[in-house]
């Protein structure tokens, strides 16, 4: 099956990082880790890549930064607790417990 | 050589100077060749220069040029100040006390108000404090403590909604500012919701989202008097951010889904015409707890936290409709 995306992990500097032309023509998306999806097969998403000075990863190689970090994060906030705290107050504080995602081929 | 007019019975218009409409083609009669402007149908999101320090639960004011974001969560609690000139973000003078879930209003970097929030020792306050751009003032005391609200306007004319007074259960209390004093309006409809997001100004605004015990999907709308139902936001989400000038013209964006959505921080948007919500390009980085400031066709979306929940820097410009001039090589 074809890759509909590709992904690679960049350091976000600010402005310039992603322009407005590449915002509207790319479809990026930022994932915990630094990790970035842009279309596979697109030009214009390997010229991003260059200019960022992009890690390319696979789709597995993605996942598994995605899925590290992200546990990482559940792990912190299952260690981050007030005494008295009711579950609700909890998420008041910290937002619902992070959950995993699935990344796209 | 064929003709445009020939194939298509008109002719295209010679201008010295781009229309800024996008789908238009011309003749730059400057430059001497063909121009087309290319129209986004949708606005989109870019990175814009990142905060000096990361936190959630902070609020942001002003344009997306000029604007100032104040207080929030490192953690932890801070009371840091930046001021942000289109640019770069420069430290400004700190709040008099760390502060989160603080609100505000205000047009610039040098033009605003916060009010209410949390500090380390009192889980509501009713202090508020104006700023022009290099000092805090005290302002007037609120008439009720206020936390977790939401606020909009302008430093002189700000209005408060929501909270919960006290640390109590919220109550829908409205409360406007006039530049002197606090009043207290007309409550608000639904009187339970925390961690809206609002926008507009004291005469004609909105508030959204929020949490009633969950993402919330409610839209209330302030005409100056008194609150009415709007039609509810597509995607429910708890602490998102907003931006806009009136209670017909208003951008939603970030916040935090329910969790049967799958990606929480899905970075949602939605653009509000006065009637109803449409889904707009999803931001760049999905973030809740943002602060959020401009309009609805040049907002800008600051710090906040993804997963986590970590504090980030980062900042989004969003821009609506995105129009590029291209020039071809045609002639």
């Amino acid at each position: 099956m074809a890759k509909t995306y590709q992904y690679c992990v960049a350091e976000n500097w600010g402005k310039g990082f992603i322009e407005i032309g590449e915002s509207a023509t790319l479809n990026i998306k930022g994932l915990p880790g630094n990790v970035w999806r842009v279309p596979a097969h697109n030009k214009n998403a390997n010229l991003w890549i260059s200019k960022v000075l992009g890690t390319p990863k696979t789709r597995d190689e993605a996942q598994a930064i995605v899925d590290s970090v992200t546990t990482q994060y559940q792990s912190n906030w299952d260690a981050d607790n007030v005494q008295g705290e009711t579950s609700e107050e909890k998420e008041d504080r910290l937002g619902q417990r992070p959950v995993l995602l699935t990344l796209e081929e | 050589m064929s003709e445009y007019k020939g194939i298509k019975g008109y002719s295209i218009s010679g201008v010295s100077a781009p229309t800024g409409i996008g789908g238009q083609i011309w003749y730059n009669t400057t430059d001497r060749r063909f121009q087309f402007a290319a129209s986004f149908p949708q606005g989109v999101w870019s990175t814009a220069p990142n905060l000096n320090t990361g936190r959630y639960y902070a609020t942001s004011e002003g344009t997306q040029t000029d604007a100032v974001m104040f207080g929030g969560n490192v953690p932890p609690l801070t009371a840091a100040v930046e001021n942000y000139n289109g640019t770069s973000w420069a430290t400004g003078t700190s709040l008099p006390v760390a502060t989160e879930y603080i609100q505000g209003a205000g047009a610039s970097s040098t033009s605003a108000i916060g009010f209410g929030g949390a500090d380390p020792v009192n889980p509501s306050l009713n202090t508020a404090h104006t700023y022009n751009g290099s000092a805090w003032t005290a302002a007037p005391t609120m008439i009720n403590p206020h936390s977790q609200v939401t606020g909009f306007g302008l430093e002189n004319s700000a209005l408060s909604a929501g909270s919960n007074p006290g640390g109590t259960p919220s109550t829908g209390n409205t409360e406007f500012y006039n530049g002197t004093a606090w009043t207290e309006l007309n409550p608000m409809l639904n009187t339970s919701v925390r961690f809206m997001a609002g926008a507009g100004v004291s005469t004609s605004g909105l508030v959204f989202g929020g949490n009633p015990l969950g993402p919330g999907n409610m839209t209330e709308v302030w005409d100056g008097t008194s609150w009415t139902s709007g039609a509810n936001k597509n995607v429910p989400v708890d602490s998102c951010a907003g931006a806009g000038t009136s209670n017909t013209s208003a951008l939603a964006f970030g916040g935090e889904g329910p969790s049967a959505v799958g990606d929480l921080q899905g970075g949602y948007t939605e653009n509000w015409n006065g009637t109803s919500w449409s889904a707009g390009t999803q931001m760049l980085t999905g973030r809740s707890r943002t602060g959020g400031n401009g309009t609805k066709a040049a907002a800008l979306a600051t710090g906040g936290d993804g997963a986590g929940p970590v504090a980030s820097t980062y900042t989004e410009a969003y821009n609506a409709p995105a129009i590029a001039t291209k020039t071809t090589i045609l002639s």
